[in-house]
């Protein structure tokens, strides 16, 4: 290579690497500027709209020739009568707010002016009237003038007022197969009432979880409503949601429900829908009745219970445990820790390490009593909790921990068969409200409000509890509404010795719900690991807290 | 080249070694296969037949229930045709926009000679081994600010970018095979560069561009990670999400996740049957030569 | 061939502009993102690095339980204990089936099969992993049963002694195939000429193999180390579907923590981009070891 070629070369080379440090630089700045350009963009277009409201607010002529025809106007001159007539907007969508003018030419002043819209409203006798077009279609709006002398004169404006475009609001929530049936019901009912169909999309735990956040986050939202059941996830969205004070009467929820969607200022972000509680163990009556079993009224019956089935020979072990992602599991600790550290034990280890810790003797009585019955074999290995439920009617265990939706699993025979009975001596119940959430990006805010008003009030909880597994939030529900097993878990739910106290995971959530659960999976197959359980949690819970 | 065992001493103790030797084979094989076995099995029957052992043939029902019930998302909402969708319509372009793209850079790196060719071609290489977490938080962000998050433009992008390391390697070995005198003598009759390369080389890289469609079409198919991290709307998720939603699912069902299983693995399959020796090729085009 | 320098450049500028946007620039940015404090955005050292490592919640060693021997054993153990089952097992069977499935009739066939597990994605080859160890209808705990061991019947995955082993083994029969066809190319590489010499000279089968075969695989079996390595240590979509980390975080590895840290309130970007650099500073620097091996040889 020639030393010319090889300066060449070098220069070359080095122009590549500067291309390739300012992409680089320019991929890193320009990250930063998309974002500052969408502030700008949205400034200028605040702006540019408020120079057009400007603008349309002055009455004066918007064109040359408008202008040609006022001055002519003016003049005296001996011309027959003519009228022009002019509209703004010509089309739009409906409901249509168009400004009218009639220009008269020659004839002799002074005229009278008569407009008549072509949509059956009453005249007009102004000169420049304005006329709301309420629905949509083609109208002739016809202006007729008379001048002094009695000649008249009309011309016509045509007018197209457009249906506006259909909207369908998005619904997102975690409910699926007969859950979802039922759901769907009751939005069939509100597009019959409204006339705006809504599409539900069916999430699992962990998509909802994750997924919308990142899409708040990102700016934008495909749902126009959201259904969870996480107060404290809701809080963290509080600044990408519609806050709810002024759609819903606070007061006809239930205290609890409200406050735990509540933030510091007392501005609430969502409306409670669906009240879930998990009463207590569910079991057999015929399998009861066949082996001499009674439900237990306090722990030590309780113990005697689960000895007895676990005794019967057709029996796997006394009592089934679920499993999925692991709240099954949670929900029966959470019996235990209410059960025999009370309720507002619950309560403490929901508001965090700061009033309670994890390993705290209280806690770690609670569990031991747990772990006595599980080192005990009464309990099966976590499975599939869907599938338990078949061996739970198939008799291979006794009882089931399992929440009021129990009663509408297909795996139950004949719910006649099905009974429950509490946490001995319990004061505590897990209950879980589902909430629904519009979010600030909502693709069409005002029918998602509609639809939030629709979903927290009586009608349509009414017609949830009709199809069954369902508790309504609102106090306007008639109780006769519910079904007979149903109406026993909700007076059981609804005494006055009985708190309803947020589900622990799902009040907490995060990380912790997952360590939550992945520890309990643990505990079930090893109770002896008890200590590391607690300290785990313990850690976990101080990690949320950053 | 096959060595043949038999041929080192003609005894009847030989032929014994022989059938040892196929039965060994033939039963680690069937070992590997049962899994398949069962999944298939699982599929075609009904869910209660299987729940408790696909090999229990007490009462035996062919059904295609599960697949249709997958393919639309009847029991379980997450229908896979438009998944299956969704998968095609980010590995097809996955697949081919960086083949030219990698092609264009690696014939630069193995017939120009430039100062900083040893540096870049350097970091190509390097960035190979970097695992797909390293780059997700930037890109995310990234693709939110290009308003290009929860697009399938976005992950074909980043699976693009993703692939061309190793492609730019392996199309660069390969360039770097074919004879010179074939484009000089075109150069000579002045040719451009670009028309060289497009007329002449990349017709004769036949063979090794099959083998980067092959892998990079398996490789963006199976997909994981990006996508789950990329696509948040449900109905816009590709195949291989869709699998795992069922799974952490409600209700649990053998025979409709055979099914699914089937289903989103018979593409790369089909893929794989096709390209076979490209595919083989491809991955075994660095081991050989070492 | 030489030419003017500006046609490489412009060949290049579409790959190095990809590549610039969407791996190089998010890998500087990452490293920077792990030395940042969360919410503040402060430079804190490396203290992501400490908290991820013994610190956390489920660090990336739990020295307590390594003493013990106990799961969870963090996560960088469990990547490393990985690597320490998976790579021997993937090597032996694969050199085994390479080997055996030369001579026998419809080898080929089989090597295809078994190489299906390579192509397979692996979400699904999780869901194959939790099928087979499923309790009632799992293969694991039938064939268990049958040869008398009933008592051992349990589902692998729920227990923590077993949730990472059943994963591996599950990854093995996924990965003995990519082996299996490196080491049957590799074997078709060594020239007939040493076996005739062999033959000649008289050498049993077994002198055959050590002495002949398997040094001329050596640098086949560099790759196949290299390549094993690399995905032992990304491993993420079997972990997140057959067991989610669990029981206990007895299965977590490396990407799938870092994935948790990163995607789960309350968010961290500055853990998980530590997490994801130590991940990279393992397969980075393996990777650059075995490329210098490589070129030594």
């Amino acid at each position: 290579m020639t030393s010319v070629r090889r300066t060449f070369d070098s220069v070359l080379a080095i122009l590549l690497i500067i291309v390739i440090i300012i992409s680089g630089v320019g991929v890193y700045y320009s990250s930063a500027i998309m974002g500052k350009l969408d502030e700008v963009s949205t400034n200028q277009a605040n702006l540019s709209e408020a120079i057009i409201s400007i603008n349309t607010t002055q009455a004066t002529s918007t064109s040359l020739l408008e202008a040609l025809l006022e001055a002519i106007s003016g003049l005296n001159v001996s011309m027959p009568l003519v009228v022009i007539g002019s509209a703004t907007p010509t089309s739009g969508v409906a409901p249509l707010t168009v400004s009218l003018k009639a220009v008269p030419i020659g004839g002799t002043p002074s005229y009278t002016f008569e407009w008549n819209f072509g949509d059956g409203m009453p005249t007009s006798s102004e000169r420049t009237p304005t006329h709301n077009y309420t629905s949509a279609g083609t109208y002739t709006a016809t202006i007729t003038i008379t001048d002094s002398v009695g000649a008249s004169a009309s011309d016509t404006v045509t007018i197209k007022a457009t249906a506006a475009a259909p909207v369908t609001l998005t619904v997102f929530s975690l409910w699926g197969g007969s859950e979802e049936k039922n759901f769907l019901q009751c939005l069939g009912n509100f597009t019959e009432l409204t006339g705006i169909p809504v599409t539900h999309y069916h999430y699992t735990t962990e998509d909802l979880l994750i997924g919308v956040p990142m899409q708040l986050r990102a700016g934008s939202s495909i749902a126009d409503v959201i259904i969870a059941p996480w107060p404290a996830w809701i809080l963290e969205l509080a600044p990408y949601l519609i806050s709810v004070n002024d759609l819903i009467d606070s007061a006809k929820y239930p205290v609890n429900t409200i406050n735990a969607v509540k933030d510091a200022n007392d501005v609430i972000w969502a409306a409670p829908f669906k009240l879930s509680g998990k009463p207590g163990f569910w079991y057999k009556k015929s399998f009861f009745a066949a082996n001499g079993l009674t439900v237990p009224t306090n722990y030590t019956e309780f113990k005697t219970l689960l000895a007895t089935i676990q005794g019967i020979s057709s029996i796997e072990q006394a009592v089934a445990s679920g499993d999925t992602v692991g709240w099954p599991l949670s929900d029966t600790t959470e019996a235990f820790i209410m059960g025999l550290g009370g309720y507002q034990l619950q309560e403490e280890l929901i508001t965090g390490p700061s009033v309670r810790n994890w390993t705290d003797p209280e806690v770690k009585a609670a569990f031991a009593n747990l772990t006595e019955l599980l080192t005990a074999g009464y309990f099966s290995t976590p499975a599939d909790w869907t599938d338990q439920i078949t061996k739970f009617w198939n008799e291979k265990y006794g009882i089931y921990f399992m929440g009021s939706w129990m009663t509408t699993m297909s795996q139950i025979g004949d719910v006649n068969d099905l009974d429950f009975f509490g946490f001995p001596d319990t004061d505590g119940v897990g209950g879980s409200v589902d909430y629904v959430i519009a979010p600030k990006y909502a693709p069409h805010p005002d029918e998602a409000n509609q639809l939030l008003q629709y979903l927290a009030g009586p009608d349509a909880q009414t017609i949830m509890v009709g199809l069954g597994g369902f508790f309504g939030t609102h106090d306007d529900v008639p109780e006769t509404a519910y079904t007979p097993l149903d109406k026993k878990v909700l007076d059981f739910i609804s005494q006055s010795t009985i708190h309803i106290v947020s589900d622990l995971d799902d009040a907490i959530g995060g990380k912790f719900q997952t360590t939550f659960w992945d520890q309990l999976k643990l505990l079930w197959v090893d109770p002896s690991k008890l200590d590391d359980v607690l300290n785990t949690l313990q850690a976990a819970a101080l990690a949320q807290q950053t | 080249m096959k060595v043949d065992f038999s041929s080192f001493a003609k005894t009847l103790r030989t032929r014994k070694l022989t059938i040892v030797v196929h039965a060994i084979a033939w039963g680690i094989a069937f070992i590997w296969i049962i899994p398949f076995l069962g999944v298939f099995m699982s599929s075609i029957r009904p869910y209660e037949e299987v729940q408790f052992g696909w090999w229990n043939f007490q009462s035996f029902h062919l059904t295609l229930e599960s697949f249709s019930d997958v393919w639309v998302g009847k029991t379980s909402s997450f229908p896979l045709n438009s998944a299956m969708m969704s998968s095609l319509i980010v590995t097809i372009p996955s697949t081919f926009i960086p083949i030219g793209v990698a092609a264009l850079a690696a014939y630069s790196f193995a017939r120009f000679s430039f100062r900083t060719k040893d540096m870049l071609f350097l970091i190509i290489f390097l960035l190979q081994a970097i695992p797909q977490q390293m780059v997700i938080i930037p890109v995310y962000t990234l693709m939110n600010n290009l308003s290009l998050l929860n697009t399938y433009m976005g992950l074909i992008l980043l699976h693009t970018a993703f692939g061309l390391p190793w492609q730019i390697l392996f199309l660069r070995n390969f360039f770097s095979t074919l004879p010179v005198e074939v484009e000089e003598a075109a150069r000579v009759d002045g040719a451009s560069y670009f028309k060289i390369f497009y007329k002449i080389v990349l017709p004769m890289s036949l063979p090794a561009l099959a083998s980067i469609v092959a892998l990079q079409f398996v490789w963006v198919w199976n997909d994981f990670f990006f996508a789950l991290t990329m696509i948040q709307t449900p109905s816009m998720r590709l195949a291989t999400q869709i699998i795992p939603a069922n799974v952490g699912r409600l209700e649990k069902n053998w025979s409709l996740l055979s099914a699914a299983s089937i289903i989103v693995t018979i593409v790369p399959v089909a893929i794989y049957a096709a390209l076979q020796r490209y595919y083989v090729r491809g991955i075994t085009a660095g081991a050989v030569k070492g | 061939m030489k030419g003017r320098t500006i046609t490489p450049i412009l060949f290049l500028i579409p790959a190095f502009f990809l590549l610039m946007l969407f791996v190089f620039y998010p890998i500087v940015d990452t490293i920077y993102i792990s030395f940042l404090k969360k919410g503040t955005g402060d430079f804190i050292g490396l203290q992501n690095y400490r908290h991820v490592l013994f610190g956390a919640v489920y660090p990336l060693v739990n020295t307590r339980n390594i003493v013990l021997g106990e799961f969870p054993m963090g996560s960088l153990i469990h990547n490393i204990l990985w690597i320490a089952i998976h790579l021997p097992l993937t090597m032996f069977f694969g050199l085994l089936l390479a080997v055996l499935l030369r001579d026998v009739k419809g080898g080929a066939i089989l090597k295809s099969i078994i190489f299906l597990g390579m192509v397979t994605p692996l979400v699904v080859g999780g869901v194959l992993l939790r099928f087979m160890l499923d309790v009632d209808a799992g293969v694991a705990n039938v064939v268990l049963r049958d040869i008398g061991l009933g008592s051992f019947v349990r589902d692998w995955r729920a227990f923590p002694d077993t949730a990472l082993i059943s994963v591996i083994l599950g990854s093995v029969w996924i990965w003995t195939g990519f082996c299996m066809i490196v080491y049957s190319a590799g074997l078709q590489g060594i020239p007939v000429e040493l076996y005739e010499a062999a033959k000649i000279d008289g050498a049993s089968r077994w002198k055959t193999f050590w002495r002949i075969t398997v040094p001329m695989l050596k640098s086949t079996t560099l790759v196949v180390v290299t390549m094993t390595v690399l995905w032992e240590l990304k491993v993420f979509d079997m972990v997140f579907v057959a067991t989610q980390g669990g029981p206990g975080g007895a299965s977590r590895v490396l990407a799938y923590d870092m994935w948790l840290e990163g995607f789960y309130t309350p968010y961290n970007f500055g853990t998980a981009a530590a997490m994801a650099v130590f991940l990279t500073i393992l397969t980075f620097g393996f990777a650059a070891y075995m490329v210098s091996r490589m070129s030594k040889s």
